[in-house]
């Protein structure tokens, strides 16, 4: 008898484990789901390569996706480089141990850094002591170096997964570390190191906070001419368009056209990244 | 030689993380340590009738004053209504467009009123007054006053307890949420989820991660807000409870990975001696595998607690930001990122406020560096 109630136990604590799981997934799908339906018939030719007009109530977001475009590329080639070298540095060219230890121990600290202080720290270093004001330059900079922990590991992770026989074999060839660096490693590495680039895309594109005070243009319906000149931005134009509108009521539409543009340009990014993740890991198995 | 330098710049490129913190760091402390040194009214005087008794006040008093919460009787004065003048309410005494001149003689003709209390530049001050000294209790109005509204004439208020009060509610209902569904999902994905859905699932939890902030504000603004107000018959959605739920929810990738991690690292050995000894699954998981990895728990939670902690759009956009200390769940609350993101922006760089608002990025800086420092120390050694 008490065996039998142990099962209805154990039964009930699978299913109580199961719905919780699929029920987080089934809410991942509610959001999706409810920006994707209220948004589709916003979003079409004219959305999204129009400015915009009337106070953002008509018109398109043309000029907050170029703007976007622009800010997370600047963060992503500066963060990308620096990423990537500094990733290499801690997997093959690092020989003092505590230097590496503590440079590790850094990267996580500054993963565990909330954005919006990567934003004061942008807002008082690129804004106002090197004169950049709100502009690309200074957004994506302030980017860069949000996404750095992220970047870093992931290098270092790529670089590190390279099987030392390859790099043995080319060192005992006499060739230099540095050669065995630029001529083995890197491209047996580069992948993965490409990967990493595409999930920091994808993370940088939705960023809100760090952007606010740094480059993000309230109303500005035109396409940046340099990366000297503050710009509109899509997370910032979606934020603006729900909670600051003049009527929040009639900017809704435009709203809900601009979180879907969002949501698709960074899904299609982290998606790409998750597929290319796993097959990678699904190749190194073999 | 060639490689040399190769390396050299490699290795610049790891030491720019130093570089980041310290300047991170720096920048933070200069920017924000004047709040506590500074006055928000350096560029003021204040003066009252010279018949008032009362020659010195702290700013509180005089915040009292201006609000009309207090009247004169109360701090010794005389029996007469308070008549404040400062800059931000002096349109209501002269018509648009005086001159300064018309201006200074409104001045000159109000300040012959019993209850003046003045509180204006020097060169505006009227001779024939008597000088109020208002106390500013630096570090004091900061960390132990109970109001937030930095922008208030003559005399702001700066108490960062209504902010931490609502990021502590933000934070606590958070983790309630993600410490054990993030926990119950490890589980599910490591003992029961059929292999063939193993990388979907990792996939969905992977875009749950990579979902912006901004759009899960958004959604819990039009969605799960009205839904809150309906159910709780509230006035409105937005509260701690709110922000608090997705909050969890969206941590919940980040909790479950590092739990399912630490699942995958126990010894088989263990495992198997455990259903050797005829335990079953769920006696497995509850007695071995949860307790076994209690520091990795830890861990995650930490981790978990600075990411809720420092996230800042979703609870600017549900919380209802309302700087006022809340005793249930179910009030409006104002969180320390929410401040920064809604404030800094109309702050005049090396103002008080913009001070402030450094200051306030310092503590919520150091809070998270606390969290993650302990996360990384009680991390598992083994693993």
């Amino acid at each position: 008898m008490p065996k039998v109630r142990k099962r209805w136990g154990e039964l009930l604590a699978t299913l109580l484990v199961s719905v919780v799981s699929w029920g987080a997934i089934l809410v991942l799908g509610g959001v999706v789901g409810f920006i994707a339906y209220k948004g589709a018939s916003v979003i079409g030719w004219s959305f999204l390569t129009e400015p915009m007009r009337e106070g953002m109530r008509k018109g398109g977001i043309a000029p907050a996706i170029v703007g976007s475009l622009w800010v997370t590329a600047v963060a992503v080639i500066v963060g990308g480089f620096i990423g990537t070298a500094a990733g290499a540095y801690l997997s093959e060219f690092a020989t003092n141990r505590r230097l590496k230890r503590a440079i590790e121990f850094l990267v996580t600290t500054l993963a565990g850094i909330p954005s919006v202080v990567y934003g004061l720290f942008g807002l008082a270093l690129f804004v106002v002591a090197l004169g950049l004001g709100a502009s690309i330059l200074a957004g994506g900079l302030t980017l860069a170096l949000l996404s750095l922990p992220l970047l870093i590991r992931n290098a270092q992770e790529a670089f590190s997964a390279v099987p030392a026989s390859l790099k043995e074999a080319s060192l005992g060839l006499g060739a230099s570390e540095m050669q065995t660096f630029l001529r083995i490693t890197l491209p047996i590495a580069l992948p993965r190191v490409l990967t990493g680039l595409v999930l920091a895309t994808g993370r940088v594109l939705g960023e809100t906070a760090p952007i606010l005070f740094t480059v993000a243009a309230y109303y500005l319906p035109t396409y940046p001419r340099s990366l000297f000149e503050p710009t509109m931005l899509l997370p910032y134009h979606l934020y603006v368009l729900i909670t600051s509108g003049v009527n929040v009521k009639e900017t809704y539409p435009m709203a809900f056209g601009t979180a879907l543009t969002l949501l698709m340009m960074s899904l299609a990014f982290t998606l790409t990244a998750a597929y290319l993740r796993f097959r990678l890991k699904l190749k190194y198995r073999v | 030689m060639r490689g040399g330098v190769g390396k050299r710049i490699l290795q610049a490129a790891a030491l720019t993380t130093f570089l980041v913190l310290f300047g991170l760091t720096g920048f933070l402390f200069r920017e924000g340590l004047p709040a506590l040194y500074k006055s928000p009214y350096e560029e003021l005087r204040f003066a009252v009738h010279p018949e008032n008794p009362i020659s010195q006040l702290d700013a509180g008093q005089v915040r009292a004053l201006v609000r009309r919460e207090k009247k004169w009787k109360d701090f010794g004065g005389p029996d007469t209504a308070v008549v404040a003048v400062h800059l931000a309410n002096i349109d209501r005494y002269v018509t648009a467009g005086a001159s300064l001149h018309q201006i200074q003689s409104t001045i000159d003709s109000l300040a012959r009123l019993r209850g003046v209390l003045l509180a204006l530049p020097p060169n505006l001050l009227p001779k024939h007054t008597k000088p109020l000294v208002v106390h500013w209790k630096g570090w004091k109005e900061i960390f132990f006053s109970t109001q937030w509204s930095p922008t208030y004439e003559p005399v702001p208020a700066v108490g960062f307890l209504p902010l931490l009060m609502g990021s502590l509610w933000v934070s606590v209902i958070g983790l309630l949420v993600v410490v054990p569904l993030g926990i119950a999902m490890a589980v599910y994905a490591v003992e029961f989820l059929p292999k063939t859905l193993y990388y979907p699932v990792k996939i969905l939890w992977e875009l749950m991660a990579g979902l912006p902030s901004v759009i899960i504000g958004f959604w819990g603004l039009v969605v799960v807000v009205p839904w809150i107000q309906k159910v709780f018959k509230l006035s409105a959605g937005e509260t701690a409870l709110t922000a608090g739920l997705l909050l969890g929810w969206m941590t919940l990738p980040l909790m479950a990975s590092l739990v399912e991690e630490a699942l995958r690292a126990i010894p088989r050995l263990l495992e198997e001696s455990s259903y050797g000894l005829g335990a079953t699954q769920w006696q497995t998981i509850l007695r071995l595998k949860l307790p076994y990895i209690l520091p990795s728990i830890a861990t995650a939670t930490l981790l978990a607690a600075g990411r809720i902690l420092g996230e800042t759009m979703v609870v600017l956009m549900v919380s209802g930001n309302s700087p006022v200390i809340a005793w249930t769940p179910l009030k409006p609350v104002r969180a320390l990122p929410a401040t920064l993101a809604a404030e800094l922006g109309e702050a005049p760089v090396g103002s008080y406020h913009y001070h402030t608002l450094f200051l306030l990025g310092v503590v919520l800086f150091l809070l998270t560096l606390l969290l993650n420092v302990s996360a990384y120390l009680v991390r598992p050694r083994h693993a």
